[in-house]
């Protein structure tokens, strides 16, 4: 799901945000926690764009429900509050950032899409409000890079572990060789085809085969027949397509060990891609919070889900859930409202209570939170079991 | 059967009719003269109403100034354009085909065979793609094509254009032969042939009717209808 | 020999749905002179019209279609009232900007009704296979390829035919004088906006059910019979079938034995070098209307 977003965002050329100094919070005096805390939103719930999703606020929703009944953040009430701000419309990201900034919350959380972080950066230094963003951790947005800020925390595990991990898992686990590389033929199938390749020759292979489709296609027959022979299959593709090409595999009579990126949760939970197909497939997330994973604190989580909406939780609730557990665990570390105290305790503190996605979230020098990586095995009926998880080394900023 | 009274046409800055006033009686075979730019085709137009025009037009004692085109046509007042427009794409059967599109349930004194009976030379070419037709062979196929839409008033601008002068005496034959069936309102600048078709002759000039005449008297008139035509011979048996 | 045959039989399929968008495209661009960017998400809507007739309203796969085919006429007659109607003696420009802006209202309710997330289409003949020379050809690509060619000779039945077909003909040679002789604009233009878009509707339905419908199924297709359009020179209906066999065959036969990773871009390279070797086609739309 966290994908798909991300991708239907994808693509934006971006102008080069230019960097102004970070300017600071100005002049805040420093005082112990006093009146109600209150927590930003960055995300939109349906009807708000035509990608909107009420996943974001559903999960933070959630979280706050659960902290109020247990006495709120440090013993003060804590309010959520929102402002819509659409994944694939990033020349928006700053006007909508700032109407998060006048609110004047004690954190802002959210942001869907990588590229409206960096289109926001300018604004984000100079708010002087730490902003714990949910998007996908892309190089240019690790603290460091062009579009990192000191105030800026990236609650996501590093984009390339999740190829680490397929890489590893098919030569582990699966003790493959022969490994073929498909995707789509856009930025996102090629940049992790390109690091896919990367890992493999870190482990002196090469790629067996690659071949590209459209994000569009129906019909890849050309990239089915290329597989023949191989012992895996590691896809990163749009959902449409890799349900095709998970079909095509079947009817073509291969049944290839195929490890896919989220992309291949969405197939399957909207019903994509279902039966045969789904033999001996297995997906790189970040976080499975079905009752599928490993984690005792995912899955109550997806029961509490369930119970409140109705439905089985995505990544993405899981993320806006986990986001608003780090921010309490932030706030009462630093004792305070004052800003520049929660930047610091973010840096330091290391979050375990309550969180779905990782096992510890703890920031390092890139100011990334996570670095852990699960790997799901697809049932035929649609369900997934956490059969992995792989935790990666943490990395200092970019320099 | 066609009244037109205080007809004006313009065109941005351009008037090209000028308040003319014109009867076509039923089973009359009127014939409108005049020199280029007299206003002969805009007047054609606005009865069509292909071109936006104040006065009043009324056919059959309907005023069209609010009917459109196609509905002027399914009306029987059926208009063959100057340089007759055959349907390049479609066969010389299939121009007459859509020609009965604004038949209405009139009788016809035409079918397809009446046609090809008229114009004989069409027979072979039934099959043939209008734009590969001779200029002759388009003039006939659009004459027809008026035909077998039963019309009860024919508009025909310059028939004989461009043609040789055996296949402007055919197109000529034919006119005299539809001319006994249904009335006729005929543009042309070979007053020997629109003498010879129609009764009645109104000549053009400048947007005005400027003489109008029963066609027999043109020939006593010749001087004057040079001189108006702008011609040195008028072309009427000299 | 069977990766040929399962090439082929791939091109041939995706042809057959190309030629369907190319010929719904062209009907229109006959009768009206309108080039309608809006096509690529009416093929959208009629996908997710038949997703709707078959799980919202429970009918079965077949009548669900034809249900989601017929309420596509009336959208087209609507899209002609609306969108077109008022701009008929617009210049052609104004006419094809009010389409691309139909195309942002379609998509748009669209997303509003069915949401963002993709959907699903069911398939007649579900997943099944049938081997031709050892290539395994799922039954719905034979499916897509059988319907399509009826709908194509149904159509070309009704051109070549039928006064309806004339009447289309005869406006796109010469509108000025199909209206002299009788022929009802207006109607014509209703009549093939309605054929468009169920046209496009069928175009839809038939490759829903390889892939997942979203809010961008029919765009991409749109584009790549545009192309097909423009290879069979934008005109008659016999090429432009032709030039959808060739875009199609091109794109799976090339790209599965030359180059892989750029098949999706050939008809785009097709459009140029067509643009590039003969431009009478594009350049001159309005002259070159039949």
């Amino acid at each position: 799901m966290r994908t798909y977003r991300t991708l239907l965002a994808g693509s934006v050329a971006l102008m080069a945000v230019a960097a102004c100094g970070s300017g600071g919070a100005g002049g805040s005096s420093s005082h112990a926690i006093s009146g109600p805390i209150k927590l930003v939103g960055l995300w939109e719930v349906k009807g708000e764009s035509p990608a909107a999703i009420d996943d974001y606020q559903n999960g933070a929703a959630l979280a706050i429900e659960q902290i109020t009944a247990a006495g709120g953040i440090a013993g003060k009430p804590v309010t959520l509050d929102r402002v819509p701000l659409s994944p694939s419309d990033p020349q928006k990201a700053t006007s909508q950032f700032l109407q998060g900034v006048d609110k004047k919350p004690t954190m802002i959380l959210g942001i869907p899409a990588a590229t409206s972080v960096l289109a926001a950066k300018t604004q984000i230094d100079r708010a002087g409000i730490p902003l714990l963003a949910t998007s996908s951790t892309t190089t240019p947005i690790r603290f460091g890079g062009p579009g990192g800020s000191k105030w800026l925390w990236l609650l996501q595990s590093y984009d390339g572990y999740k190829d680490q991990a397929a890489v590893k898992y098919a030569t582990e686990t699966l003790k493959a060789s022969k490994i073929g590389l498909t995707g789509t033929s856009e930025s996102y199938g090629t940049t992790n085809i390109a690091d896919l390749t990367t890992a493999l020759q870190a482990k002196s292979l090469k790629p067996f085969a690659v071949s590209k489709y459209a994000p569009n296609a129906t019909d890849v027959t050309p990239t089915v027949l290329a597989m023949k022979g191989a012992d895996a299959v590691i896809t990163f593709a749009y959902p449409v397509p890799l349900a095709v090409q998970l079909r095509q595999f079947t009817q073509n009579g291969l049944n290839i060990p195929t490890i896919g990126s989220s992309s291949t949760n969405i197939a399957v939970q909207y019903k994509m891609v279902s039966g045969d197909p789904l033999k001996n497939v297995y997906s790189v997330v970040s976080c499975d919070p079905t009752q599928g994973s490993q984690r005792q604190l995912a899955k109550d989580f997806g029961t509490a889900y369930q119970q409140k909406y109705g439905t089985v939780p995505t990544d993405l609730a899981a993320d806006a859930y986990d986001a608003v557990w780090v921010a309490k665990a932030a706030i009462e570390k630093a004792g305070s409202t004052d800003p520049a105290a929660i930047n610091k305790a973010m840096a330091e503190v290391t979050v375990t209570d309550k969180v779905v996605c990782s096992d510890g979230y703890h920031a390092d020098g890139a100011h990334v939170l996570s670095h852990d990586v699960s790997v799901d095995k697809f049932a035929t009926a649609g369900t997934t079991q956490e059969i992995q998880k792989y935790t990666f080394p943490v990395q200092d900023a970019v320099k | 059967m066609l009244s037109i009274d205080g007809l004006d046409v313009r065109y941005g800055t351009t008037h090209a009719v000028r308040g003319i006033c014109l009867e076509v009686a039923d089973g009359e075979a009127v014939a409108l003269l005049g020199p280029n730019g007299a206003g002969k085709t805009s007047t054609l137009r606005a009865i069509s109403r292909l071109v936006p025009s104040t006065g009043s037009v009324v056919f059959d004692g309907q005023d069209l100034a609010k009917v459109p085109a196609e509905n002027v046509a399914r009306l029987g007042l059926i208009h063959v354009p100057e340089g007759r427009h055959v349907f390049g794409d479609l066969t010389v059967h299939e121009n007459l085909q859509i020609g009965t599109t604004a038949r209405r349930g009139r009788r016809s004194e035409f079918g397809f065979d009446e046609v090809y009976d008229l114009f004989p030379a069409l027979v072979p070419l039934r099959g043939r793609l209008g734009f590969a037709l001779s200029g002759g062979e388009q003039q006939m196929v659009a004459i027809g094509r008026a035909l077998v839409a039963a019309p009860r008033l024919l508009l025909i601008d310059e028939p004989s254009l461009g043609l040789a002068p055996i296949v402007a005496d055919a197109v000529a034959s034919a006119l005299v032969e539809v001319r006994s069936r249904t009335a006729l309102l005929v543009i042309e600048q070979n007053v020997h042939l629109a003498v010879r078709v129609c009764q009645r002759a109104a000549v053009l000039s400048g947007g005005v009717v400027v003489l109008e005449a029963p066609a027999a008297q043109l020939h006593d008139r010749g001087e004057l209808l040079a001189s108006y035509l702008g011609q040195s011979r008028t072309g009427t048996g000299a | 020999m069977d990766k040929f045959v399962a090439l082929t039989a791939s091109g041939i399929a995706y042809g057959a749905v190309l030629a369907v968008v190319a010929l719904g495209f062209l009907v229109l661009y006959k009768a009206t002179g309108v080039v309608n960017f809006a096509h690529g998400d009416l093929v959208t809507l009629g996908a997710y019209l038949a997703v709707w007739t078959t799980t919202s309203l429970g009918l079965p796969t077949v009548p669900g279609y034809l249900a989601a085919i017929a309420l596509m006429g009336l959208v087209g007659v609507a899209i002609e009232r609306v969108a077109y109607a008022p701009l008929r003696s617009r210049p052609p420009m104004v006419v094809v900007i009010a389409t691309l802006a139909a195309a942002i209202v379609i998509r748009g309710i669209i997303a509003v009704w069915q949401g963002s997330e993709p959907k699903t289409l069911a398939g007649p003949v579900g997943n099944r296979v049938v081997h031709i020379a050892g290539a395994a050809i799922a039954e719905q690509r034979l499916l897509i390829t059988g319907v399509a060619a009826v709908a194509v000779l149904a159509l070309l039945f009704v051109f070549q035919r039928t006064p309806y077909g004339r009447q289309v003909r005869a406006l796109a040679a010469d509108p000025e004088m199909a209206r002299l002789t009788g022929v009802r604009t207006r109607l014509v233009a209703m009549g093939a906006f309605a054929l468009s878009a169920m046209l496009a509707a069928l175009a839809g339905i038939l490759i829903a059910p390889l892939g997942a419908v979203d809010l961008n199924f029919g765009f991409g297709l749109m584009v790549t019979a545009f192309a097909a359009a423009v290879l069979g020179g934008f005109g008659s209906l016999g090429g432009v079938v032709l030039g959808a066999l060739v875009i199609g065959l091109i794109q799976q036969l090339f790209g599965g034995y030359v180059l892989p990773d750029y098949a999706a871009t050939f008809p785009a390279i097709v459009l140029f070098l067509v643009i590039a070797v003969r431009p009478e086609g594009l350049l001159n739309l309005t002259r070159s209307r039949l």
